[in-house]
């Protein structure tokens, strides 16, 4: 186990830049997740820590140790692939076995070594089966079962839960927290699953086009945007475009009849973008007192959506946009109503 | 209406049945035919079925000495030679066209398939006058030279292909535990690439025991295999012997044809498309 840090790491095909400069540093057991859209380089900034990819420039140290040039096989990091990657002609046991068998260890060592494993990842008692024979939520519970025998010093995980459906996904992940907590192993985790990376990471490192957007705990990066990728990225059921007005007061953006303050680099006429998230908006049916501390914004309930435990409606501005916005009563249809936003949810580029 | 769609449904089975009679009479027609021909002893025209029956071919072809069983030698060490030949290049050369960006790959693959390209005779005509040269003509050594011209083309193709079936991300999974390349190569790799090498040899196997014009060309009349054999029997009249001969050809290629399509999967063919 072990502290990764990595700086200035670039590695670019041809025209395109898969990573561009990009600097991180995990502490030791913690897991961070990058996320980004797919082609944001993630994968690849995964596979040079793993030694696979090649990066023209930059560095990569485990603990004190400079990898950056060190063979795959030396490395000493163990890796979870989106497709299992299991071989497929050998049994369960087999496969744990493979990478104790390579550090020379004694039968009796590794047959004590898998069966903890395998009781780890909470599959005892499979250890004749062939992969095949597995789910594909066993057979990445076997995949991890084979990446930690070995104590790696670093664990990665390639977009581990991809393959799997909603439930299994939604189980595991937290089975992998659970893990990677107990066994104190530094972790990155590869997803372009924005609740996944919330709700799974110590620190989320946001990848756009093999940069680092932005990088936090997950509670900040999610109620910090530094920008509209960001924000866009961690889910926003709303944006709005418009374009900044100017009066006596200076410049502005006018959203369900309020006035907004925009950045300072905008100028008249330029287009802004308002994001707001449906379940951090209060709705309401009586116009609300003036607050320093929230907007108020005018609307008019256009469609209703019933989820289950809430509604969700569409409200449209008197500027002609329409958000979408949660609230647990049955309104009717066609009311005024107001909508209160807290100030530092209501983000503004 | 219903006695309209009866005549129809008859007339239908009427049809079907001579089509299937005709297509079965034109596959077994042949076979059935060498088959009876390599046990009659006494056959004379016109007479639809041999006079006299017996196993005097049989016992005189594979007696110790006879030629049949000299020629079935000759063939099994020539195809056994060739196939190892054949595996030791395409092992190599399929991993590396199926693993790796080689310039002119498509090239490469060209030239493997150039000999099958082109009419054979011209082809073997010319390599029997460069094997004049090299004092290659009618030696173990040109047959099997001309046999793998012939053969590597699918031995290349099909290796390549079951090479390229195996994701690469099972070759990393073992890197990334610590295994180097040779240790991937032989615990993960050649394993599950077994089905398709095993599948390429009985291709090259069979095609080199069958292989008739490269042989007659570069080996006759000094190295008989079984294919020479049975044209110099058949064209010696001797129906019996010929007939025995291809029986025994038969042989071996049905028994790989039931073994080869247990291990030739679907993958490896459409992973042919390099």
């Amino acid at each position: 186990m072990a502290t990764l840090r990595i700086k200035g790491l670039t590695k670019t095909y041809g025209q395109l830049k898969a990573l561009d400069n990009v600097d991180l540093t995990v502490e030791e057991g913690k897991l961070a997740a990058i996320l980004g859209p797919s082609g944001s380089g993630k994968s690849t900034l995964v596979r040079a820590i793993a030694g696979f990819v090649v990066p023209d420039c930059g560095e990569i140290f485990l603990g004190e140790r400079d990898i950056t040039h060190e063979r795959p096989e030396h490395r000493n990091t163990a890796m979870v692939f989106q497709s299992y990657a299991l071989w497929p002609h050998m049994t369960v046991y087999q496969n744990i076995a493979f990478g104790l068998k390579l550090k020379k260890k004694t039968p009796e060592e590794i047959a004590k070594k898998v069966k903890w494993a395998l009781e780890l990842v909470d599959l005892p008692g499979l250890e004749e089966r062939l992969p095949t024979q597995l789910s594909g939520g066993q057979q990445q519970r076997v995949a991890l079962a084979r990446a930690l025998v070995v104590d790696p010093e670093i664990l990665l995980l390639d977009e581990p839960l991809s393959n799997l459906d909603a439930k299994i996904r939604y189980k595991l992940r937290f089975e992998i927290k659970k893990l990677q907590k107990r066994l104190n192993i530094t972790t990155i985790y590869i997803t372009h699953d924005q609740e996944e990376a919330l709700s799974i990471a110590d620190s989320v490192v946001l990848l756009k086009d093999g940069r680092v957007m932005q990088a936090g705990a997950p509670q900040d990066i999610y109620s910090r945007p530094g920008d509209l990728f960001v924000a866009e990225f961690l889910g926003a059921s709303n944006i709005v475009t418009g374009k900044t007005l100017r009066d006596e007061g200076g410049l502005y953006a006018s959203l369900g009849g309020t006035r907004l303050p925009v950045p300072d680099d905008k100028k008249e006429n330029d287009e802004v973008s308002l994001i707001l998230r449906a379940d951090e908006v209060e709705l309401t049916t009586e116009k609300p007192a003036e607050s320093e501390d929230y907007y108020v914004l005018k609307g008019i309930l256009c469609d209703q959506m019933y989820l289950g435990s809430r509604w969700r409606y569409e409200v449209s501005t008197p500027e002609g946009h329409s958000l979408l916005v949660d609230h647990d009563r049955n309104l009717a249809a066609h009311s005024e109503i107001y909508l209160c936003i807290s100030r530092d949810r209501l983000y503004i580029y | 209406m219903q006695d309209v769609t009866r005549t129809n449904w008859w007339k239908r089975m009427i049809l079907r049945t001579i089509a299937v009679t005709l297509i079965g009479l034109a596959i077994i027609g042949p076979l059935a035919g060498t088959l009876i021909w390599s046990f009659a002893e006494k056959w004379y025209w016109p007479s639809a079925f041999p006079q006299q029956v017996g196993l005097k071919y049989w016992k005189a072809s594979l007696s110790g000495q006879s030629q049949v069983m000299e020629s079935l030698w000759v063939s099994l060490l020539i195809a056994v030679i060739v196939v190892v030949l054949a595996m030791l290049i395409s092992v190599p050369a399929g991993y590396a066209l199926a693993r790796y960006d080689i310039p002119w790959k498509r090239i490469l693959l060209v030239i493997f398939l150039m000999p099958q390209a082109f009419p054979q005779l011209p082809v073997f005509i010319n390599m029997t006058s460069m094997f004049y040269r090299y004092n290659l003509v009618g030696t173990v050594t040109g047959v099997v030279a001309v046999h793998l011209v012939v053969s590597l083309v699918y031995s290349v193709w099909i290796t390549t292909a079951a090479f390229k079936s195996i994701p690469v991300s099972l070759e990393e999974a073992a890197v990334n535990l610590g295994a180097n390349r040779l240790k991937v190569f032989f615990r993960i790799t050649l394993p599950l690439a077994a089905p398709g090498l095993i599948a390429s040899s009985i291709f090259v196997f069979i095609t080199s025991l069958d292989e008739f014009t490269g042989t007659f060309f570069v080996g006759a009349p000094f190295i008989q295999t079984l294919p020479i054999l049975m044209y110099t029997a058949s064209m010696g009249y001797n129906m019996q012997y010929a007939s025995v001969i291809a029986v025994l050809l038969t042989i071996p290629a049905l028994f790989f044809m039931l073994v080869l399509e247990r291990f030739l999967k679907a993958e490896y063919i459409s992973g042919l498309g390099v």
